[in-house]
């Protein structure tokens, strides 16, 4: 579902955010990313979903080139930020309809979605309400459901589990679970280790832009948590 | 330092630094050197024009003999310039700011936060002032007697901003606290400001006419006294200050400086009692918790692009006050034009020996010369700020985000053109092959003001910024957009003013097709864009 080939992106002033980095991502997979504040994470992200350019390497999904095809890629893929920030003039169902109408959603199943997930995160009531008046946890949970309402067959969360109450944070994890049994992929970063050792079949860990770890959970962690792992690798290199 | 003294220096410091974005530019080491070479001509040309205007109308008085009238000029073109536009921008830099409650957190008392804002708003209302009366002092400068002159002068400098940045915040707040009572503030603080912007515009335009339309029948003397009396009254600490550099009148510059510096003491310490009550009604947003689903509208993606982008614009009170000003005041000229008739606005021209001639062809171009200067595109990709990643991961084509935005400008451009024609064609009888070629011309300039917008935001973009304020008022793409809307209607007017032998129509006709293939050239030059620049 998800290809990252040598990716390379430098910042203007020449910091090297993500050196060389390959992965892969395949249909069923819940993709755990982690490191270090300002490892690479977000960065890698926002090259995946389009968002921002890189100098070298490339990145596919399912099969679309994100450089060549980009509204191919963006049509199946699904991004949220690690800070929720929406339009703050709209209202959270006019923010949810806005972008059901950019995936060209039909209205039947824009009804119908957003319907079932502003319940399952509890919500519905407030989606008259300016999106100025939300809390951050209600901003995610409307960046959530957003989301998730033109079905995307990759999932891309920065941080997804911050500022979520504890019942969203277990709806969040069932919707991802669900979204992989349908044959769904999802590539997210966190901080909360015990979350992506419970939640993940893969797990892959950079470093000052290096992927330093990658492969399954199962095999990497063994008799360990992923917390010992982490600090082993990135505290001994 | 004593505390209170070294919290206002830092937040007068950061507020200075966050408005000139001197941090980003130290942060990247480079800080783009084109684009801030390109910022800098366009200041420098914008300067340039205005210190030379300003200069040549000082040297001009002082040839007539009317020197005494050059310190009153100063002050009072200085003076009104700075309420208009500080005013304008209260909102956003007084009240309103994404960091209120950053800062309110902070121990710091409420008066220093209200100077330290205040005072963000009196350093550029100051270099603005140094420029304007700097340079007419210089032409003033045969004229002086002695010493004390150049020190009320300097002082004058110094002060002169003050009171007009009182009056404009006092304003504003009113206008702020007034709107925070009603249920759809934001509503009623658009409307509320726009009022008060036409007021100020008619309540200084008649001012001057009247009194204008006397000047003709007098002589020199009468004439200067007659122009006092038009400054005094349209700005009166202008007296105060014309009789202590004139006469050396110590007393006057006393009383000049004294009002100043107590006017914004009261304002200070009035708004500090009410000052977090305003903030808090502006900022307070409706919760119902009620919502029903129900049938949702369905859109196209442009359609929903642009539903989205009108409600950015409508949503806003200093976008729609700043950037709809040139379609207000387009249809309230030609409105006057309709009602009260072409000496409304042109009395200043009569008696110029064959002005009457060029009255009704200048009339015509008053569209073309305004409605640019409504320029909602140009920065509207800056607008998008921190929601940016949202059409960044959408999947649509960068054209019909461009597009989007280009079409709300038209929304309020066209109608307004066709409004603004249709008060000037009945006010002015004219012909109709000039009024279809003066019309097509209007509504040519608005679709080019549009996509040039765009692709000047495209060359200037700005999307980490604190309050809308900072990018609608005091972005280099804001300037670019309004100024050179604005100076391309006064070139198109003065070649269809030049050429009067040439019938109108054939001349507004060929504008029209050079705006519309420069429109189709920067339309494509948008199509080769790849991707939108962000500054990571």
């Amino acid at each position: 579902m998800l290809t990252i080939r040598h990716l390379t992106k430098t910042y203007k002033g020449g910091k090297r955010a993500v050196d060389d980095l390959s992965l892969t991502v395949e249909n069923g997979d819940i993709y755990g990313f982690i490191g270090h504040n300002g490892a690479g994470k977000s960065t890698t992200i926002k090259a995946v979903v389009g968002v921002l350019d890189f100098e070298s390497g490339t990145i596919e999904i399912d099969g679309h080139d994100v450089k060549r095809e980009p509204l191919a890629c963006k049509q199946i893929t699904a991004y949220i930020p690690d800070n929720p920030d929406l339009y703050e003039h709209l209202t959270g169902i006019q923010y949810l309809n806005f972008i059901a109408d950019i995936f060209g959603v039909e209205a039947r199943d824009k009804e119908r979605r957003i319907r079932e997930y502003a319940e399952r995160f509890e919500i519905t009531d407030a989606l008259g309400d300016s999106i100025a008046s939300y809390s951050h946890g209600m901003r995610q949970k409307a960046a959530i459901i957003s989301a998730l309402i033109h079905e995307p067959r990759l999932l891309v969360l920065d941080e997804p589990f911050v500022g979520l109450d504890p019942k969203a944070s277990l709806t969040l994890k069932e919707i991802m679970r669900e979204l992989c049994a349908g044959g769904g992929a999802i590539f997210f970063s966190t901080h909360v280790l015990e979350v992506a050792q419970k939640l993940c079949n893969k797990v892959g860990i950079i470093r000052q832009g290096r992927l330093v770890v990658d492969g399954d959970m199962d095999r990497l962690v063994r008799d360990h948590s992923l917390e010992e792992l982490f600090m082993e690798v990135t505290e001994n290199e | 330092m004593s505390k209170a003294m070294r919290q206002l220096w830092l937040l007068i410091r950061v507020q200075v630094m966050n408005a000139l974005r001197l941090d980003g530019l130290r942060r990247s080491g480079t800080g783009k050197p084109g684009r801030f070479v390109l910022m800098g001509i366009l200041y420098a040309f914008v300067a340039v024009m205005l210190l030379g205007y300003c200069y040549m109308l000082a040297m001009g008085l002082g040839v007539l003999g009317l020197a005494r009238l050059i310190p009153l000029y100063a002050l009072t073109i200085s003076g009104l310039v700075t309420i208009f536009f500080t005013f304008l921008k209260a909102n956003g830099s007084l009240f309103g700011c994404r960091d209120h409650e950053l800062i309110t957190a902070l121990p710091v008392p409420t008066w220093t936060v209200i100077t330290s804002r205040f005072a963000v708003l009196y350093l550029f209302n100051f270099v603005f002032s140094l420029g304007v009366m700097g340079v007419m002092g210089a032409a003033y400068i045969p004229y002086a007697a002695g010493p004390l002159p150049w020190i009320f002068w300097v002082g004058g400098i110094l002060l002169g901003s003050l009171i007009p940045t009182t009056v404009a915040s006092i304003a504003a707040a009113l206008v702020a606290a007034v709107s925070s009572r009603f249920r759809y503030s934001n509503a009623v603080y658009i409307l509320l400001t726009l009022v008060m912007v036409m007021g100020i515009l008619v309540f200084s335009f008649r001012l001057g006419g009247m009194d204008e339309s006397q000047l003709n029948a007098g002589t020199i003397a009468a004439l200067g006294d007659q122009l006092a009396l038009v400054l005094t009254r349209l700005y009166p600490p202008a007296a105060w200050f014309g009789a202590a550099v004139c006469e050396s009148d110590a007393a006057a510059f006393g009383a000049f400086a004294g009002s100043s510096i107590l006017l914004y003491l009261v304002f200070a310490a009035v708004l500090s009692v009410f000052y977090q009550k305003i903030q808090d009604g502006l900022t307070a947003r409706r919760t119902t918790r009620a919502y029903k689903m129900g049938r949702l509208k369905g859109r196209s993606a442009l359609g929903a692009l642009y539903h989205k982008e009108w409600k950015s614009f409508t949503s806003s009170a200093v976008y729609v006050t700043n950037m709809g000003v040139g379609v207000l005041m387009s249809v309230a000229a030609a409105a006057a034009v309709c009602f009260l008739g072409p000496d409304s606005i042109m009395g200043s021209l009569e008696g110029l020996a064959g002005a009457e001639a060029y009255i009704g062809r200048i009339l015509l171009y008053l569209p073309v010369v305004i409605l640019p200067m409504s320029n909602t595109a140009c920065v509207s990709l800056s607008l998008e700020g921190r929601q940016l990643w949202i059409i960044q991961s959408a999947p649509v084509a960068l054209r019909d985000i461009f597009l989007s935005k280009i079409l709300v400008n038209m929304t309020i451009g066209l109608p307004g053109a066709a409004l603004s024609c249709l008060f000037l064609f009945i006010g002015l009888g004219t012909e109709p092959a000039d009024a279809a070629a003066i019309f097509l011309l209007s509504a040519s300039a608005v679709c080019l003001t549009s996509v040039s917008g765009v692709w000047i935001n495209l060359k200037f973009p700005r999307y980490q910024w604190e309050n809308q304020t900072q990018i609608v008022k005091q972005s280099a793409a804001s300037m670019c957009g309004i100024l050179g809307g604005l100076a391309g209607g006064i070139i198109l007017a003065f070649v269809g003013v030049r050429l009067s032998a040439v019938p109108l129509w054939m001349i507004a006709g060929g504008e029209c097709l050079a705006l519309v293939l420069l429109t189709l050239l920067i339309w494509t030059l948008l199509g080769r864009v790849k991707r939108l620049e962000t500054e990571g």
